[in-house]
């Protein structure tokens, strides 16, 4: 039936037709979109149809609408006809009075904005799409963008997408994993703030790098989701403040500075990239910045005063999705105090190291073997006030550590996988990513945060974390410093709920919110705050949240100053290869027994090992200048390089890669990388303690890189460790390295085939019976 | 082979020990088996809200000199036999202290590691609800073991005042202070291992004051002997400490309150200033007067007691000599105090307790070390009335006093 024009326009009608006409007067340009709105809004509101306003215009003449209804039935017979100039007149005369009946005037301005908005939007996406397009021109599209009037009608998500896409794609990642999940929950207004807050060159063009990418977008799904879900949440989420130095400034310092032919670095090989980068680095810190910069930075600093910061790197490549690159570049504290001179030079300064990082031989190895070398890897800083609060000299957050959405670190079978872990340190949480020496995070398994992994009171005492890292405010440092030379007689708000009292066995929560004992009867145990707040629960839902969104596993940064939360970093989990479970061999000889563990035994296998590298402890115990164990460092450098095509397994005392050469041998990633298992030592009267370190920056490098973890207890009952076959058997050190013949007596290196005809060692592990055996056969 | 039984060796032992005695068969059969034991199931309601039974166990071993005394070990590969042997145990110690207790243990075969700490208490109240019919501060009066601690304690404490309806603080011992736990409890042990230390000096013609002393192991009791020695002896040179990640050394002497403090600050001994690192292989064979023995069982065994140089060895720990090392400490001469002489200073303490607890009147600290100093030195001069007495070894001497004051008082009361 056609549409009846009804009787003459009232006195509203007349004023709503009115504010359309002006609207369309306002934006000439978009006079055709704004009808062509206004005739979608009509038809489907049920107000009039399209066929309706044909029939009533064109008089038979059929619709679109209609036609495409014919040619479903003979799509060869009919061809549609196009309006013609008087036809699109009559319609917008028709459109025109019918929305001054059924609109409100409020409602036609809103869709004139909304039409407006769709054409910024659409702008800017063109715009987006040009090929070099520069970061602040674009930008200042998206600041105009932003402050346009919002309309009360939000413009649909899929009409935003695109958009999102291509500025998500310039401003922070071109990774379509990345992206895929970011224009979900990146907002333009998100994407303006980060413009808002970076500096780069003119006419430069540049993102903000893979660490401020997983931080932006961990933010945005855990803040959408949890308005979705109107939860609240007792530790308030607030997104840390943020200055990005886009990756096109790395860019502008390499070719300012002439630095660019030290790109062919990576491709040399590892002993000369050690060797070269300590000049590098020089290099770097005194390279320097055009005055427009200076002027920016300066600025920036001037803007975050005095309080602490960090100078984080945020590489293209970091955080990346199947490759994390957990703490290869640097990240360096500034107390930031002092001159504002001094202070300016020290930040510039970490800026500069920073940027002398990507030649590093930790991440130029670790790209390596992750096929990432051609990847014109460039590195962004992101520029943060540490959260924490004044405490004395000192500055710090009441806590921070690293959560995981899965748990690989289950001690009791009680403890799921799927509900993730924190590893969790008083103070700023380079304790909780590091390998430290003789301290220790608390790790709770969120299954049941509750459950711990030790028994005894004086357990839980020697495995707790008695340092803090901190901010010394006067010495203008970052430090590490014992938690008993803290002085409590000022408050720490909810200092009650990190720590305990310990009177003799009994380890008590504080009483009340104020500590009333001295420092050195204190133990960090996080226990009211387990047990008395909704923390394990919240960083459980926030890991589900981002794990599901993400689509697998993630890992997360966070830091709080004791009331609100920051989430600092969100990556993809590192991935372990799913072994089945493997049986060991029952029938095996005492004498063919090499090493057996019972603790923290994941399933696997490693058969036809072709060398055992072995740092016996009581030959490393000996050594008592640091040069010597520094080489022995070195030596396992050079051994893992020499033998990269063979299987080899390395084993000794301690914890390997503490920051204590004393508790472990000093080594990096690129000096293990090529080896098969790790098998940390612990002799009892030798007093080395292997840490549980699943978490740390050095763990996650084991796991990435599918190397085995074992820690060996030989004095403990039923374990085998044959030390004949490992102090006997001939070292071939001197035919492998023999620049490291110096260091024979501390590292043995056993060629197998070398000694015993024909047999072959094997480790097998099996992980549902925690046991694991090394032991040849023929 | 059959697998290791705790309660058939000491069993073993103590036929020795009752030969030795002459004692007749009666009494040997009625000592070779405890009085009385009891095996409870606990079912716990876990915080996945599953029900799960535990096994409990308790033994009174012999009660004839008292009530029965002995810890309670919350243990994975806890077993009857185990809780049997060293209720046995309980009852030659506090016979060798002339306590007017008995011996007893009990024990709960789990994994502290696999319970939270409401289940933690949950057990511990489940245990009480099972044997509260045995324990009473006239009948058994349990305390804390490996995995139970103060905290437990009072839980079971707490639990069973509130089926009784009335004030037991005697029930158990090991409370907290402010629960009607003792003074002087913490450094308990290590101070009763000096005053013993300091009554050997005197048949040994060692000058305690100017002794140099070594400590293996610096957990509270490690510590504490390096604080009390000098303390109680009135001078000493402690030259070496060691604990599981290392050990130090300086000839000279170490300061014990600045190591103790360190060690509190950083959790090793290792670093401190002006020490040497030393393994613990080399504190055990260093030329010290008296050696400390504070950390794990074993620790001096066939394989390094020939290198030990100390004159004087107070065993601190539970077991750090093996008896093959024991000959061979016997052959060189070394004056061995063995450990349930030298560490009985926690269970005379616990004993003052409930001595406390019974009076509801509580001992200053300084009354607490005198009457620990009378029940020590007084313990250990029996004991060595009794080597001299047997022409046998400190340990076996103790041992054969403590044997034969059980049987004596199962004698007198008609019972064999």
């Amino acid at each position: 039936m056609a549409f009846k024009q009804s009787k003459a326009l009232t006195k509203e009608e007349r004023t709503a037709r009115g504010t359309l006409l002006s609207g369309i007067k306002q934006f000439p340009s978009l006079e055709n979109k704004i009808f062509q709105q206004f005739l979608i809004m009509l038809h489907s509101r049920g107000i009039i149809s399209i066929d309706e306003i044909y029939e009533t215009i064109a008089h038979g003449k059929k619709s679109t609408l209609q036609s495409l209804n014919l040619r479903r039935r003979a799509d060869n017979i009919y061809i549609p006809s196009r309006w013609s100039e008087r036809e699109r007149k009559a319609i917008q005369k028709l459109v025109l009075k019918t929305v001054a009946m059924h609109f409100s005037e409020e409602e036609i301005d809103d869709i004139i904005k909304l039409v407006v908005r769709r054409e910024e939007v659409q702008n800017l996406e063109d715009l987006a799409r040009l090929p070099n397009v520069s970061f602040d021109l674009l930008a200042q599209k998206v600041s105009e963008f932003c402050s346009l009037p919002k309309p009360s009608i939000s413009l649909p998500i899929s009409d935003l997408m695109a958009t999102r896409v291509c500025l998500i794609h310039h401003f922070i990642s071109d990774q379509l994993d990345y992206l895929g999940v970011a224009k979900k929950y990146i907002r333009i207004i998100d994407l303006n703030k980060a413009a808002e807050n970076s500096i780069g060159p003119r006419r430069g063009a540049g993102r903000v790098g893979g660490k401020a990418a997983g931080m932006i977008l961990a933010n945005r799904i855990i803040e959408t989701e949890r308005e979705a879900l109107q939860k609240q949440l007792e530790f308030r989420l607030r997104f840390p403040i943020s200055y990005h130095l886009r990756s096109d400034l790395y860019l502008d310092f390499v070719k300012r500075n002439d630095l660019s032919h030290y790109y062919d670095l990576k491709y040399k090989d590892v002993e000369t990239i050690q060797t070269e980068y300590p000049v590098i680095q020089e290099i770097f810190k005194n390279g320097s910045f055009s005055d427009d910069i200076l002027d920016e930075l300066k600025q920036l600093l001037r803007k975050l005063g005095k309080r602490p910061l960090i100078v984080r790197s945020s590489s293209l490549l970091e955080d990346n999705f199947g490759a994390a690159f957990c703490g290869k570049y640097r990240s360096i504290y500034l107390a930031n105090q002092g001159t504002e001179k001094k202070r300016f030079e020290q930040f510039i300064g970490a800026i500069c190291a920073v940027y002398a990082s990507i030649l590093h031989p930790d991440p130029l190895v670790y790209r390596r073997a992750r096929n990432l070398l051609d990847y014109d890897e460039m590195m962004a800083i992101l520029i943060q006030p540490v959260v924490g609060n004044y405490f004395g000299d000192f500055f710090f957050p009441l806590f921070s550590g690293v959560a995981y959405s899965r748990n690989e670190y289950r001690w009791s079978s009680r403890i799921k996988k799927e509900d993730g872990m924190i590893r969790m340190v008083m103070g700023l949480g380079t304790r909780a990513v590091d390998r430290v020496s003789s301290d220790y995070p608390r790790i709770i398994a969120l299954t049941e945060p509750t459950l711990r992994s030790q028994g005894s009171v004086a357990d839980i005492l020697k495995y707790s974390q008695r340092y803090l890292d901190v901010i010394n405010i006067k010495q203008k440092r970052f430090e590490t410093i014992p938690l008993a030379d803290l002085r409590f007689d000022q408050p720490m708000a909810h200092l009650d709920r990190v720590v305990s009292v310990c009177d003799e066995d009994l380890l008590r929560p504080v009483i009340g919110k104020h500590v009333d004992a001295e420092a050195t009867r204190l133990c960090i145990t996080f226990d009211k705050l387990i047990s008395n707040t909704s923390f394990a629960e919240q960083m459980h839902w926030i890991l589900k949240s981002l794990e599901t969104t993400y689509g697998c596993p993630v890992d997360i940064e966070f830091t709080s100053n004791g009331e609100e939360l920051y989430l600092l970093q969100c990556r993809p989990m590192s991935k372990q290869i799913e072994w089945d479970r493997v049986t060991l061999p029952t029938s095996i000889p005492k004498e063919r027994q090499i090493f057996s563990a019972t603790k923290e035994v994941r399933n696997g296998k490693l058969e036809d090992i072709d060398y055992v590298i072995y740092v016996p402890a009581t030959s490393y115990d000996r050594i008592d200048s640091l040069k010597t164990k520094e080489r022995v460092g070195r030596a396992i450098g050079a051994l893992n390089q020499k033998l990269h095509s063979s299987t080899f397994i390395l084993m000794g005392p301690g914890r390997w890669g503490s920051n204590d050469i004393n508790l472990g041998v000093r080594i990096t990633y690129n000096d293990i990388n090529n080896t098969r298992a790790l098998i940390e030592v612990a002799h009892m009267k030798d007093g080395y303690v292997p840490e549980v370190s699943f978490g740390t920056h050095f763990f996650q490098d084991l796991v990435e890189s599918n190397i085995f973890y074992l820690p060996l207890y030989p004095d403990e009952d039923g374990n085998v460790f044959n030390t004949d076959f490992l102090m006997k058997s001939p070292n071939s050190l001197r035919e492998i390295v023999p620049n490291f013949s110096d260091v024979e007596e501390f590292v043995r290196v056993i060629d197998i085939r070398k000694t015993k005809t024909g047999q072959k060692l094997h480790l097998y592990m099996d992980g549902e019976k925690n046991a694991a055996l090394a032991f040849l056969q023929d | 082979m059959s697998e290791f039984n705790p309660f058939k060796m000491a069993q073993a032992q103590l036929d020795d020990a009752m030969e030795l005695l002459g004692l007749d068969d009666s009494t040997r059969t009625f000592l070779r088996q405890p009085m009385f034991e009891a095996t409870v199931s606990i079912p716990i309601r876990m915080d996945d809200g599953k029900v799960k039974t535990f096994r409990g166990y308790r033994v009174q071993y012999n009660t004839s000199r008292g009530p029965a005394k002995g810890g309670i070990r919350w243990h994975a590969e806890e077993t009857l036999d185990t809780v049997r042997a060293l209720a046995a145990w309980m009852t030659w110690k506090t016979s060798l202290l002339e306590l007017p207790l008995g011996g007893g243990k009990g024990g709960v075969t789990c994994d502290p590691k696999e319970l939270s700490e409401r289940e933690k208490e949950r057990l511990a109240r489940g245990y009480v609800r099972q044997v509260f019919p045995l324990l009473h501060e006239r009948k058994d009066v349990p305390a804390p073991d490996v995995y139970t601690n103060q905290q437990i304690m009072a839980w079971m404490m707490d639990e069973f005042e509130s089926i009784f309806r009335e004030h037991h603080r005697g029930v158990v011992t090991g409370k907290p202070l402010q629960l009607g736990g003792s003074q002087g409890r913490f450094d308990a042990t290590a101070r009763g291992g000096i005053y013993t230390v300091r009554e050997a000096s005197k048949h040994l013609n060692i000058a305690p004051a100017e002794a140099a002393y070594a400590v293996q192991g610096f957990g509270n009791s490690g510590q504490n002997a390096a604080l009390l020695h000098p303390k109680i002896l009135g001078g000493g040179k402690l030259i070496a400490v060691s604990d599981s990640r290392g050990g130090v050394y300086n000839k000279d002497g170490i300061d014990p309150e600045a190591l103790v403090h360190y060690k509190q600050r950083t959790g090793q001994v290792e670093g401190f200033e002006n020490t040497e690192v030393i393994s613990n292989e080399e504190l055990l064979a260093l030329d010290v007067d008296i050696l400390y023995p504070a950390a794990l069982e074993n620790a001096i065994t066939e394989e390094n007691a020939s290198e030990i140089k100390a004159k004087l060895i107070c065993e601190l720990a539970n077991g750090p000599v093996t008896p093959e090392a024991d000959k061979i400490l016997k052959d060189k001469q070394v004056f061995v105090i063995p450990d349930f002489l030298a560490n009985a200073g926690g269970v005379t303490v616990s004993y003052f307790e409930g001595v406390q607890n019974a009076t509801n009147y509580y001992w200053d600290e300084d009354e607490v070390h005198k009457q620990l100093d009378a029940k020590m030195t007084h313990a250990f001069n029996a004991a060595f009335d009794s080597h001299k007495r047997h022409k046998v070894d400190l340990r076996t001497g103790a041992y054969l006093l403590a044997v034969q004051r059980v049987a004596e008082a199962c004698k007198l009361r008609g019972w064999v």
